[in-house]
């Protein structure tokens, strides 16, 4: 499979703009002085929660954050030491998001400010770290809820996959989208209660894979994951998120291996789903009293609105089958409820 | 005083706790799943579950009964008697207390 560049971001920012061009992604409007790789153009005139982005030198940035001053929040370290990410807090100004090779980031307190140092490598490659921590900070800053969920659309309603990390959220949504469900995130997860819904946010274009699991996708299906981009530890891809956000209908918890089951099965969840529910909030170091309250308002709204369902994987059983046994319990209770 | 160091003295003095008021601080809130409800110390960031039975107390104390008139209501709802489901409501404030999830006011106020 062909992998695209996409020209570096250095020459891609380089040139002056005076236009704004806006993105969203993850229930954020990202405001920039050219196109976001990887963030779906803002058409409408409503752009909602709005973060403006820039990119400035590391000089810069390092000037205008003293670490000294800093809370650090996360740390985390390679087997031999070397950092792997390191975020820093200062109530007053916010947050210093970096990690080698993939940039750093100055995120404001009130979420409606990015500041970024990039390295020289291809956006694909800094924005797993934007995407995956830089973005949902912004958004859960501005008050929206984040998810370490994968999720896609099925008749215009949200199913989101929960699981520890490894069990298969991506394989089991990237499977679901061959397979004709629309795609709306790749692990991070934007959700709002609104009114008497409790709405999903679309996610970045970005969905990273293994090799293996993409190539267990028939031939004829995999087009519809959209357009490989880039390959490190695994192969990142360009998929068309849902235009809109849209109701979560259900969330699935991913539970393997699950001994008393031979094949894929889903039931309603059990008594453990409130504290995996709660467990599976994202940022655990955003702690003020406000996101702690509106975690638990969020979970308490998910609990109510939405349907939650245990799916039990027995050892060995592919995504392909979870997926499939997924689609069609999703499709039972849509024509159920509908 | 503690509720517990209240309910083991006199009787005077578990009369005048059964008249108590209970009254969740501002940094706690709680929320009502399906099989459990979930207490939050905002000031420490801790969860805190408790039985559908519990969450029931609480939300009879929270609604401005005494937990002498929750017991009554409890042992007329659970078929229990009186007295055992009054220890038992004091104990379970008592636990909440402990944990910074309420505060009691043996004076009746809230």
């Amino acid at each position: 499979m062909a992998v695209a560049e996409v020209s570096p971001a250095h020459e891609r920012f380089a040139a002056p703009q005076h236009e704004v061009w806006r993105g969203r992604a993850l229930g954020i409007t990202l405001e920039s002085a050219a196109p976001f790789p990887g963030l779906p153009f803002c058409a409408d005139g409503a752009p909602g929660r709005i973060a403006t982005w820039h990119e400035e030198r590391a000089q810069a940035v390092d000037q205008a954050w003293q670490l000294e001053d800093g809370e650090v929040v996360v740390d985390l370290r390679h087997t031999d030491g070397r950092v792997f990410m390191r975020i820093d807090r200062r109530s007053d100004e916010g947050y210093r998001i970096w990690a080698p090779y993939y940039g750093r980031h100055l995120v404001s307190a009130d979420g409606r400010s990015i500041r970024s140092a990039l390295p020289n490598v291809s956006p694909w490659r800094w924005q797993r770290l934007f995407f995956a921590q830089t973005l949902p900070l912004a958004a859960a800053l501005q008050g929206l809820e984040v998810f370490h969920a994968s999720a896609v659309a099925l008749g215009g309603r949200v199913s989101a996959f929960v699981a520890d990390s490894g069990t298969g959220k991506t394989s089991v949504a990237a499977h679901l989208v061959a397979l004709g469900a629309t795609f709306v995130t790749d692990d991070v997860l934007a959700i709002e209660a609104a009114g008497d819904t409790v709405v999903a946010h679309p996610g970045p274009a970005r969905l990273s894979i293994d090799d293996s699991e993409l190539r267990r996708i028939p031939d004829g299906q995999r087009s519809r994951l959209g357009v490989p981009i880039g390959r490190s530890d695994k192969l990142m891809i360009e998929p068309e998120p849902t235009s809109a956000p849209l109701p979560l209908a259900g969330l699935y918890f991913l539970k393997r291996p699950a001994s008393e089951v031979s094949r894929v099965t889903i039931n309603e969840a059990d008594a453990t789903a409130t504290r995996s529910l709660l467990g599976s909030g994202f940022l655990a170091y955003l702690d003020t009293p406000h996101r702690l309250r509106n975690h638990l308002e969020v979970c308490s709204a998910i609990a109510e609105r939405t349907r939650l369902y245990d799916v039990l994987i027995p050892k060995g059983a592919r995504a392909r089958e979870v997926a499939a046994t997924t689609l069609a319990h999703a499709d039972g209770f849509a024509h159920h409820a509908g | 005083m503690s509720v517990q160091a209240a309910t083991n003295g006199s009787a005077d003095v578990s009369k005048k706790l059964l008249a108590a008021h209970i009254r969740v601080p501002d940094h706690v809130v709680y929320r009502t799943f399906v099989r459990e409800t979930v207490v939050l110390n905002l000031a420490t960031g801790r969860y805190h579950g408790i039985n559908p039975t519990g969450g029931r107390i609480l939300d009879l104390l929270t609604d401005d009964a005494t937990l002498g008139s929750a017991a009554q209501v409890l042992a007329d709802e659970y078929g229990r008697p009186l007295a055992e489901v009054e220890r038992d409501v004091c104990t379970f404030c008592e636990e909440l207390r402990e944990r910074g999830l309420i505060e009691v006011s043996l004076n009746g106020s809230r």
